[in-house]
């Protein structure tokens, strides 16, 4: 996980990065999510960036600390969000608390594009995706910007990783 | 400029009665992922400037031919691809509504009441600001700790006490620096990015906070957060809800305790509770209120939340 802060940035890359998985289940959209991210790492351009899934225990939500230090969310909307039985969950997702360059993608399995539009518009700046194709794309998008291969990319994984260190107090 | 790339999702359908259908959706946002990674890979990454960015976007991922050719079969309003070709599609709007969001009535109070707290014990004190982020950390527990202690006169009568009916929602868990809270530093910050709060640096020693190790951060209100706080005062001072009494009756009681004592005696008073002192490092000392509040208990909730709307803007 998150051990130091990045100087330069050379320091960037290689860059492993870690998927955070919010669900009480193994799948999603029909496929395991271990399925789902080696999709998302085979559609990632260049070879600076692996990612790896990341399956962080419900009873622990509100463990932020924890949480923070995953640039990309996957939040099962039924599970976690639906009945707002993680109420700590609205508050991380607000946009001005989460930790700038990551990205939080809420995933509905019924409603299609109205329900997702729907949800979007509660959480500012989240995606939501309806399908295994709604997903992977979003991720390929964040991915292209979140990755070390380029500068601005550098760029961006050297500042997310250093606010995630200021708030863990490295 | 974070995540803009958002902007993507909307902009076909801004301003305009065209609605996409479930696969049409799917087959944009992929057209779309696909022409933003070649075009990414093509120049070697994203520009920075927000102009820049919005051009990349225009010319570079919608005017792509795969976008295009989704957008045509989908049956979307020629003025609207024409608007791509000559780039005159309006981004900026559609930036403009996903900004568009409402808090909820828990979170603006603990923002109300945290300005408040910043309020009043800057006025006690002589150094007219709060000293560091370790105090306000631990004013804020104190605050809850407070409440935690009093008779919540319910049935039920919660571990919690009053605490489970009132206060700030915020978890504290122990750390080195005894209670922090992690949604209190990140409330924190939300002030001060909407410039209501300022935090001078006043000294290189730090108090070893978290975020506070090497360098010692005052807290004061910015002018604009005189202002709000001043609109809001006496009717959090006058109010019939017991529930805000309450916790601003905590509040200022806590307040000046605090403030007549250094940060050593602070920090003894603080350590010496008995949960801090038998939570282990990590442990959960307290957590908020789990019943919300009622918007019948705030009769200014919707010129309250305006004041936050605007201050984000």
């Amino acid at each position: 996980m998150i051990e130091e802060r990045y100087d330069n940035l050379s320091d960037t890359s290689p860059h492993e990065q870690y998927l955070l998985i919010l669900s009480e289940s193994e799948t999603c959209f029909g496929s395991e999510y271990t399925d789902l991210a080696s999709e998302i790492q085979d559609r990632i351009n260049g070879d600076a960036l692996t990612i790896q899934e990341y399956f962080h225990p419900l009873e622990d939500v509100t463990n932020s600390s924890r949480l923070i230090q995953n640039s990309v969310w996957l939040i099962h909307w039924d599970e976690c969000l639906k009945n707002q039985d993680y109420p700590c969950l609205d508050s991380f997702l607000d946009q001005s608390m989460f930790p700038n360059y990551a990205e939080a993608i809420i995933c509905i399995e019924s409603g299609g594009y109205q329900k997702a539009k729907e949800i979007e518009r509660k959480y500012r700046g989240i995606s939501v995706a309806y399908s295994k194709d709604t997903l992977i794309s979003c991720a390929k998008i964040h991915f292209s910007d979140f990755n070390p291969t380029y500068t601005s990319g550098k760029e961006r994984v050297k500042s997310w990783n250093n606010e995630i260190c200021e708030r863990l107090g490295i | 400029m974070t995540n803009e790339w958002k902007v993507l999702t909307r902009v076909i359908e801004h301003g305009s009665e065209f609605q996409f259908t479930d696969e049409t959706y799917e087959r944009y946002i992929t057209a779309v992922s696909e022409a933003y990674a070649d075009a990414t890979s093509r120049h070697e990454g994203t520009p920075r400037t927000e102009e820049e960015y919005h051009s990349f976007l225009i010319e570079e991922v919608l005017s792509d031919s795969r976008v295009i050719e989704v957008l045509e079969e989908s049956e979307v309003p020629a003025s609207k691809i024409s608007s791509i070709h000559d780039g005159t599609i309006d981004l900026e709007s559609s930036v403009n509504q996903w900004n568009e969001i409402r808090f909820t009535l828990d979170e603006l109070l603990d923002l109300l009441m945290l300005l408040k707290l910043i309020r009043d014990y800057t006025e006690s004190s002589s150094l007219n600001k709060i000293e560091s982020r370790y105090r306000l950390q631990k004013l804020v527990y104190l605050v809850n700790h407070n409440l935690m202690n009093q008779e919540d006169y319910s049935i039920d009568n919660s571990r919690f006490g009053l605490l489970s009916k009132t206060g700030y929602r915020y978890r504290y868990s122990k750390r080195e620096s005894g209670p922090y809270s992690e949604e209190v530093y990140e409330d924190k910050n939300r002030l001060f990015a909407w410039s209501l709060i300022d935090e001078p640096v006043t000294g290189s020693d730090g108090t070893g906070e978290v975020a506070e190790r090497n360098q010692r951060y005052a807290i004061e209100l910015s002018a604009q957060g005189e202002i709000m706080v001043e609109r809001f005062y006496d009717r959090i001072e006058r109010t019939d809800s017991f529930i805000i009494s309450a916790w601003n009756q905590a509040q200022t009681e806590e307040i000046q305790k605090a403030v007549q004592m250094n940060r050593s005696e602070l920090k003894e008073h603080v350590n010496q509770i008995e949960g801090v002192q038998t939570t282990d490092q990590g442990g959960e000392l307290l957590i908020g209120p789990e019943k919300k509040f009622q918007e019948t208990d705030i009769e200014y909730l919707e010129e309250l939340r305006g004041e936050f709307e605007h201050a984000r803007a």
